[in-house]
């Protein structure tokens, strides 16, 4: 290449072509240098990519690998990711079951306890409200119930509008799978749905998951409680369905105690009602006695009264024939003029004794109360009586105690008692008996008794000797006679001295009359 | 500060006696005679419309707004039967109130922005602090009416609320407004010059396995997940089990197990419940999930739930800035009340041990709770959550 630039420089001038060949020779040679260079740089550049290549693939390898590594990890970490989720998906199943357990055993109690508080049908009803139902992980519930008529009818709903309950009632009374539940008493549930009836059910009911439970009383079915929930809720599960049983079978108790309450109420209500009527009725007749009885006093008072005035004139009469005031009279006359005198003084006795149970009967008559000495007017009485006592020979015993405390008493009224008493002693025992007089204190009173050793009282006679004209059928009443009105004074004197009288009494024994005064 | 608050409840059964109940014991705690604004939260057992007549009869000039919730609640408890009134008078706040019918016959969009032009051309003021939403829990791209709301008042705006719901019938859902009562609907507030709110959001659930990604969806189905039919991802964790997605809507399983989007930047996934699976094993969310979206299988507890709550309320509190709240809101999601049962009122009495027991509170359990992003790459843009328990705390 260098021959080839002289020989041209030989054609042309020399310093042209000198200049011209050395800038050729130099671009020639600068051209060739780079070139080689760039070959050169280029080859190097060649192998050193090479190298690098082949020191690169050597780090890829591994990094590849690293690569696959973290992907298996990532791969595994997704698998554990899985497993976590399938484990919390299980832990949140048991959970929430657990939950819901708890929590529908909490509202069992509580809607245990509010049925059972109460004792009204329809309070039973009212209680399940929509709360409750709410509580017990329900969000639709109804009670359908039979009524005498055998007529089915919603007792309550939760969660239907007023358009679903006419379907559903007609549902009930049509559709004959339900008669398993209303006539069978089965429970139907969801839980086990494989049969294609439930299905049906659940659509018609409005729900995706339901439990029917039959209601239960002595009486029979008497209907059913539906519980049920939508497609977003879970499944429901036995346990649930025993929760539903249980709460019907509370219910079916409940309304069955309501009832015997409500048969209790009324029989109770009734008596009470009967008893009210019973009542006014004896108090109406006792008002009628307390009036016919006042008539009697006032008629016995107004009678004696007329009959007193009369018979003092008679007995004026008697005594001045008998005295022969008005002349001398034969003997028989006069006998029979005393007779006429001692019936008259009898029957004047009869009449104040009459006036005075009249008075004492109308309140009328006014008591003195004043404390007198028991042992005092007992005395009095014994002297009063002594002719008979000697008469008969009895022994009378006084046993009134100094210490006994004084008595409040209307002194007169008092001392008829005890003649009375002791007089009725004197003249029912028997010769040479004896007759007691004893006097205590008891339970803040106190008691006088008057025993004798006389024929003694029929026991079917004792609650009636005291009773007005009353007298005992016996020997000696059939000789003696008497008005049958001492007694009956005796005990008005008592009574109204807030005082009791009563007898105890064996036949030929004797009797003992007590009663009760009161402290002065 | 709301000057004036008065919460009245009712457990009567009769819709006209329990509104008219709840109203007077509003009324009665609110002391004042007028009262400017009530809330109405109801479930979903009583006849709206009298409702409405009966909190009318004792508020007859107050401007109403509310919604129906599966649960109510009241102060401790959460009632699947009652009805709250939330009576409000002050003569600082502003509010203007709006709404969107018949949004199913609708662009969605164009109804979100609809409601918040109404609300705003309401509010007769310059400053806008808050917006508060309740919209039907039925209606499938919420989303939607979202991006419509924040079209108008701006994507960063506090956006807050709630979805009506049915307690799991998922057939009707009622919004109010004023003496309306509307389904596929939705109602909104906008509260202007208040004196400051704070709200929190949170869930407590965590991601567990692998993430997966969303290949194809569509606003609220998930029709596949890494190729394949969506269902199994539930097939693949579940086995059998997952056959309970398929039988009962929002089963068991899509509660305790929902599914999580990861969300960069935010504390806690955003969860998505399955409400239903096609036949095609197309996974029908509560809530949009977009095609991309990074998603993972979610666990719970019950003891997260209730930090959760804890934790959503003291995030409410620090938004106050040490100003003490004068009323709490609570939006709860109906499947937490679902999973909590028994326990659902630790979580509500969780949130009133932050604020102090006398603060009044009273609220819902939603189909879906609207809150905004905290990531600062989505500036405060809100989005439907699901299983969350949001707090709304007003100074």
């Amino acid at each position: 290449m260098l021959t080839i630039g002289v020989c041209e420089c030989v054609d042309k001038t020399m310093s042209e072509s000198l200049q011209y060949s050395l800038e050729n020779l130099f671009l020639t040679v600068d051209f060739q240098r780079i070139l080689n260079i760039v070959g050169f740089l280029a080859l190097l550049a060649v192998v050193c990519l090479g190298l690098l290549l082949a020191e690169k693939s050597k780090q890829i390898n591994p990094l590849k690998h690293s690569l696959n590594k973290l992907k298996k990890s990532f791969d595994q970490l997704d698998e554990q990711a899985r497993l976590i989720v399938k484990t919390d998906l299980e832990l949140n199943k048991t959970q929430e079951e657990l939950d819901k357990k708890i929590s529908a055993l909490f509202t069992l109690q509580k809607i245990s306890r509010l049925l059972s508080t109460t004792l009204d049908e329809k309070e039973i009803f009212r209680r399940v409200h929509q709360p409750i139902v709410s509580e017990l992980g329900f969000e639709r519930c109804f009670i359908i119930m039979r009524d005498q008529q055998k007529k089915l009818s919603l007792k309550i709903s939760h969660g239907y509008q007023e358009a679903e309950l006419n379907k559903i009632l007609s549902f009930f009374e049509h559709d004959p799978f339900l008669e398993k539940v209303t006539k069978e008493g089965a429970l139907l549930s969801s839980v086990d749905a494989s049969d294609p009836n439930k299905k049906r059910i659940a659509n018609t009911l409005g729900v995706a998951y339901f439990i029917l439970s039959p209601i239960i009383t002595q009486d029979g079915i008497e209907g059913a409680l539906f519980v049920g929930n939508s497609p977003t809720s879970s499944p429901l599960t036995e346990g649930e369905e025993e929760m539903i049983s249980i709460l019907a079978t509370q219910f079916g108790q409940s309304l069955e105690n309501a009832r015997l309450f409500e048969q209790v109420y009324s029989s109770h209500h009734e008596l009470e009602t009967k008893i009210k009527e019973r009542t006014k009725e004896l108090a109406d007749a006792l008002e009628e006695v307390k009036r016919i009885s006042k008539m009697k006093s006032d008629f016995v008072s107004a009678v004696s009264h007329e009959l007193r005035t009369p018979l003092t004139s008679i007995k004026g009469y008697a005594s001045i024939l008998i005295d022969e005031k008005i002349g001398n009279i034969p003997d028989f006359v006069k006998e029979r003029l005393e007779k006429i005198n001692k019936h008259s003084d009898g029957l004047v006795r009869l009449i104040n004794d009459l006036l005075d149970i009249a008075r004492i009967e109308s309140g009328r008559i006014e008591m003195k109360f004043e404390a007198e000495n028991i042992k005092d007017i007992v005395e009095n009485v014994a002297d009063l009586l002594s002719p008979q006592i000697k008469q008969k020979q009895i022994e009378l015993i006084l046993d009134i105690p100094d210490s006994l405390p004084k008595v409040l008493i209307d002194h007169s009224q008092i001392e008829r008692v005890f003649i009375n008493l002791v007089g009725n002693a004197l003249k029912f025992t028997p010769e040479k008996g004896s007759v007691a007089v004893r006097g205590k204190e008891a339970n803040g009173y106190i008691q006088i008794d008057v025993q004798d050793t006389g024929i003694g009282i029929p026991e079917d006679a004792k609650d009636k000797i005291f009773s007005e004209f009353y007298r005992v059928d016996n020997l000696i009443n059939q000789s003696l006679k008497g008005s049958g009105l001492g007694l009956t004074l005796v005990k008005y004197i008592v009574e109204a001295h807030q005082g009791k009288i009563w007898v105890e009494s064996q036949i030929n024994k004797g009797s003992i009359f007590s009663f009760t005064l009161p402290k002065g | 500060m709301v000057e004036w608050i008065g919460v009245g409840t009712s457990r009567e059964k009769d819709s006209f006696r329990a509104a008219r109940e709840a109203a007077v014991l509003a009324k009665a705690a609110l002391k004042q005679e007028n009262i400017d604004l009530a809330f109405i939260f109801s479930s979903i057992q009583y006849n709206p419309e009298n409702i409405i007549k009966g909190a009318r009869q004792i508020m007859p000039a107050a401007k109403i707004i509310g919604c129906s919730g599966s649960s109510i609640i009241m102060s401790g408890t959460a009632e699947e039967f009652g009805l709250a009134i939330l009576a409000i008078k002050s003569d600082s706040l502003k509010f203007g109130l709006g709404y969107s019918s018949n949004i199913s016959e609708k662009v969605v969009r164009a109804a979100g922005q609809e409601l918040a032009k109404m609300s705003l051309s309401n509010l007769k003021s310059i400053n806008r602090d808050i917006f508060i939403m309740f919209t039907d829990g039925l209606i499938k791209n919420s989303s939607e009416l979202i991006l419509g709301v924040e079209d108008v008042l701006g994507r960063s705006f506090p956006l807050i609320g709630a979805a009506s719901s049915d307690n799991f019938k998922f057939s009707e859902t009622y919004q109010y407004y004023q003496n309306n009562v509307f389904t596929n609907a939705c109602v909104g507030i906008l509260l202007g010059s208040s004196s400051g709110f704070g709200f929190g959001i949170k869930h407590g659930w965590k991601p567990i396995g692998k993430p997966r990604e969303v290949t194809s969806s569509e606003a609220n189905v998930i029709k596949k997940i890494d190729n394949e039919p969506a269902i199994n991802m539930y097939r693949d964790y579940f086995g059998k089990e997952a056959q309970e997605l398929q039988k009962t809507k929002l089963s068991r399983l899509a509660i305790l197990y929902p599914m999580g989007l990861n969300i960069p930047g935010e504390d806690e996934f955003i969860l998505r419940n399955v409400i239903e699976v096609t036949d095609e094993g197309f996974l029908v969310c509560q809530g949009e999930v977009p095609k991309g979206s990074e998603i993972n299988l979610m666990l719970g507890s019950k003891d997260f739930c209730i930090q959760a709550a804890r934790d959503a309320a003291l995030e409410a509190k620090k938004g106050l800035k040490d100003k003490p709240a004068s009323l709490i809101i609570i939006f709860d999601s109906a499947a937490r009340k679902k999973l909590l049962g028994r326990s659902a009122s630790s979580e509500i009495n969780a949130v009133r041990d932050v604020f102090g027991r006398n603060v009044p509170v009273s609220g819902f359990y939603s189909y879906g709770e609207i809150a905004p992003l905290k990531a600062a790459g989505h500036r405060g843009t809100s989005y439907m959550h699901n299983e969350t328990v949001s707090v709304l705390a007003i100074a």
